[in-house]
């Protein structure tokens, strides 16, 4: 009888067990907390690199002396290429577009759209050509010209061994010149990260 | 010779018309950007609000995990229809004719079904 009680207790206990385990559980986080699982390449990795070159970009000197040199007409910046040569896919955009985002709040900076937006936006510019009234209809022909193109690259660098596993990420971001190929600011962030399986 | 002082006219005309159209500050060749636009408006605003899918398949372990067993289980269940072939993943197998080579298997569909076998050599006639 004793023993008949602790079988169908322990029976019990075993398919709760199996239940809670087969269940998927999510937990909403905070994006600033620091959550490694895998040890590649995550949000806290993305939100270091923003932290770090949206303060270095705004605080370095190409602003002032472009300020001093262009009697204080703001700079015109575009977002061009991000090459990743690491061995991960990494989305350069996380970061890239909080270093934007900064430029517009405090408004030290413009930006100008490129790449697949500026398409868009000239193709939307051409259909009104046609098809909108003459007093909304946008011209052609005045856009803002860049100053500065910013461009960068992700590289990284793992070094392995059975079970442990050294990772390290070099960002790099640059800024130059559009008019005189010169390259005015570069800021970088480097990560590396030690993995034991 | 006639057309192309036509052609001619008409270019310095539309020249002549687009410099006197320019407001302050407009690019002189901006015609060239409507000409190149205008062709492709269609193809470039056809997707204005909707959401371009571009996405990537990221690296789950779990589901990875699942994936390779799916895979496994089809694999098997293939091999299954071509004469049982015993599963050494799993505990399933049919008793009896656990000898790949001498039931068949697949080299019933790729050797003479009369003939004898040393090693791994068939002399089928």
């Amino acid at each position: 009888m004793q023993l008949k009680r602790i079988i169908t207790i322990a029976a019990f206990a075993v398919s709760g067990l199996i239940i809670t385990s087969c269940s998927r559980q999510v937990t909403r986080v905070s994006t600033d907390e620091t959550i490694d699982v895998s040890g590649n390449w995550n949000n806290t990795d993305s939100r270091l690199v923003a932290q770090e070159l949206t303060q270095n970009i705004l605080g370095a000197a190409w602003l002032s002396n472009h300020l001093e040199q262009n009697a204080g007409k703001k700079p015109v910046v575009i977002v061009g290429m991000v090459q990743n040569k690491s061995h991960e896919h990494i989305e350069a955009e996380t970061f890239v577009k909080d270093v934007e985002q900064a430029f517009l709040q405090t408004q030290r900076v413009r930006l100008v759209q490129g790449g697949k937006k500026r398409e868009e936006l000239r193709a939307e510019k051409a259909d009104q050509q046609s098809n909108a009234s003459v007093s909304s209809m946008k011209k052609f022909g005045l856009e803002n010209g860049a100053d500065y193109i910013l461009q960068g690259s992700i590289n990284s660098i793992v070094d392995s061994h059975k079970r442990k596993k050294v990772v390290y990420y070099q960002v790099n971001l640059e800024l130059t010149n559009i008019q005189t190929n010169e390259v005015v600011w570069i800021g970088e962030k480097k990560i590396a990260k030690y993995v034991k399986n | 010779m006639i057309a192309g002082l036509f052609a001619g006219i008409t270019y310095t005309s539309a020249g002549y018309a687009q410099q006197t159209d320019l407001v302050a500050d407009q690019n002189p060749r901006y015609a060239e950007s409507v000409n190149k636009y205008s062709r492709m408006a269609d193809s470039l605003t056809y997707a204005q609000g909707t959401t371009v899918q571009e996405t990537y398949k990221a690296y789950d372990w779990y589901e990875a995990r699942e994936e390779r067993r799916r895979l496994r289980r089809e694999r098997n269940y293939q091999l299954s229809l071509y004469g049982g072939y015993t599963n050494y993943d799993n505990s399933w197998s049919y008793p009896g004719y656990n000898n790949y080579w001498n039931y068949g298997g697949y080299s019933r569909y790729l050797y003479p079904s009369f003939g004898f076998r040393t090693r791994n050599f068939w002399f089928g006639f």
